[in-house]
């Protein structure tokens, strides 16, 4: 995996990446805070909001002790301000990092030997809007998770799928983490064979392809509320997400929702 | 969710982003829209499903009738399916209505390899019209490596073909090079973390405009015309010769 800042890469620097604060992790990333011990709705200086650390360790070796103080000088100058970080290895993910500390190891022994460690550690602040990595999951009848990260009020684009045995009525679910039904959004139609509903809750609109022929649909809208995800229907930062479920009169409900997540 | 934070109207919502792009062209899979990073609309067709598709936990569905089926593929084999990917197979077509000015470039086409390199012909990616005539730029595969072609409408064709490195299935592959201001034209092939490896460059050809109705597609090269799998994630066209890890970056 490589990292760039600013569009450089840092490939020929890694030696190791220490840690990543998980950020690969297809797990629930809400921001750390700590559970008030008062219950709901009393705020207490208890809560907390921690930044996100990226630590990288650097090997360097230049080839003489003069370079090193460049080689040094240089790196300095590159981690100068905010920077947008990137991996490779998910390149939708943009965070803006500031460097928090550097460390730089000199090895014993080495007063003639230029080769030294330095370990940078970026912090993303408020780094809410900047991932645009966007997360897909597969909806049916059972409640799925849907981690949002640090994203509020998130819409979703969910695709309803249609099948031989015809979906009728289907039914969009969103629940909190814990399980209580949040809201539902209800539609009138028959789902059949080619077809498949494309629900934008961004833009709280509905089309209908059938057989590759879009339509607009908004007229399959019977009640209820188009979801939208947050955090806020989240647990903390390790516990569970809000989940999106299916519903119909009949036929088996399946589709897929896919949405981007804060950071 | 707290009813602070939850308005009727208008709604409070995290803005969805809208980038501006410095490439020529570039559309990206992570924004899953078939839309270019710019906002030029992208035209998808598949006249029946796609199975297999993947999502975020692994769990498989089945893309109905012309749905264009975004997946989550793990593009650094650590078993986490950290990336979103277009997933095209042999009846998948994409195109937008696009064509960059003829001049030099750099193009930049990161997949993950299912299978289409065998397939002589199979185009990944083109600047083309629907005819398949007058110039035109196009990588495919001779059945053994991947190749970058381009094709002036008079001259004949000039082939960049690779050597070495032949990706299977599941791996992470990215294509770029350069076409010159002097028609000369050069392939280069990273699969995953590995070294990149050259093809041949081509002679001096002249540059000459794309052939009326040019379009940039991806998975194919005309129309309908030598369609090739895989799952796509990222494809840019950008001004200039910059150095890997710019092309790369570039937004």
């Amino acid at each position: 995996m490589a990292f760039t800042i600013a569009g450089r890469t840092f490939n020929d620097l890694i030696w190791q990446c220490l840690q990543f604060d998980g950020h690969l992790a297809d797990v629930p990333a809400t921001w750390e805070r700590t559970e008030l011990t008062q219950g709901a709705s009393v705020l207490t200086p208890g809560v907390r909001m921690g930044p996100r650390s990226f630590k990288i360790t650097l090997d360097i070796w230049p080839p003489s002790l003069v370079d090193r103080v460049a080689t040094l000088d240089a790196l300095k100058r590159r981690c100068a301000g905010i920077l947008p970080l990137v991996s490779d290895d998910a390149p939708g993910r943009v965070w803006y990092v500031r460097l928090a500390n550097a460390a730089v190891e000199i090895l014993a022994g080495n007063l003639v030997n230029p080769r030294c460690l330095v370990d940078l550690e970026f912090t993303a602040h408020d780094p809410r809007r900047f991932d645009v990595e966007t997360q897909v999951r597969v909806l049916s009848t059972t409640p799925v998770e849907c981690p949002v990260g640090t994203g509020v009020s998130v819409p979703p684009r969910v695709r309803l799928f249609g099948a031989s045995t015809a979906v009728v009525n289907p039914i969009v679910d969103l629940y909190r983490f814990d399980g209580t039904l949040l809201s539902s959004l209800l539609l009138t139609g028959s789902l059949g064979t080619n077809t498949w509903l494309d629900i934008d809750c961004g833009t709280e609109w509905i089309h209908l392809y059938t057989a590759g022929v879009r339509s607009d649909a908004l007229a399959w809208l019977a009640g209820g509320a188009f979801p939208q995800l947050s955090g806020e229907d989240a647990a903390s930062s390790t516990g569970p997400s809000p989940l999106l479920a299916l519903r119909s009169t009949s036929g088996t409900p399946t589709g897929v929702v896919s949405w981007r997540r804060g950071w | 969710m707290s009813a602070f934070l939850r308005p009727t109207a208008p709604a409070l919502r995290d803005p969805t982003p809208r980038e501006l792009s410095s490439c020529l062209y570039h559309w990206e899979a992570a924004l899953a829209s078939i839309d270019t990073v710019a906002g030029v609309a992208g035209v998808f067709a598949r006249a029946g499903t796609l199975a297999s598709i993947t999502d975020g936990l692994g769990t498989t569905f089945t893309a109905p009738h012309s749905m264009p089926a975004f997946g989550m593929v793990d593009a650094d084999g650590d078993s986490i399916r950290e990336a979103l990917a277009l997933w095209m197979g042999p009846t998948d077509f994409l195109h937008h209505n696009v064509a960059p000015p003829v001049q030099a470039l750099s193009f930049y086409l990161d997949f993950i390899e299912t299978g289409a390199r065998t397939t002589a012909n199979a185009t990944l990616f083109a600047i083309c019209n629907d005819a398949v005539s007058g110039g035109r730029f196009w990588i495919d595969t001779s059945g053994t490596y991947y190749r970058a072609n381009y094709n002036n409408g008079v001259a004949a064709t000039a082939v960049s073909t690779l050597t070495v490195g032949q990706p299977t299935a599941g791996q992470r592959v990215r294509l770029f090079g350069y076409l010159l201001a002097t028609g000369q034209l050069r392939i280069s092939q990273r699969i995953g973390a590995a070294a990149q490896t050259d093809g041949n460059e081509t002679g001096p050809l002249a540059l000459l405009p794309w052939g009326a109705g040019a379009k940039v597609r991806i998975n194919s090269r005309g129309d309908t015309e030598n369609p090739a799998q895989g799952r796509y994630r990222r494809a840019k066209l950008v001004s200039g010769l910059p150095a890997f890890d710019v092309l790369e970056a570039i937004r």
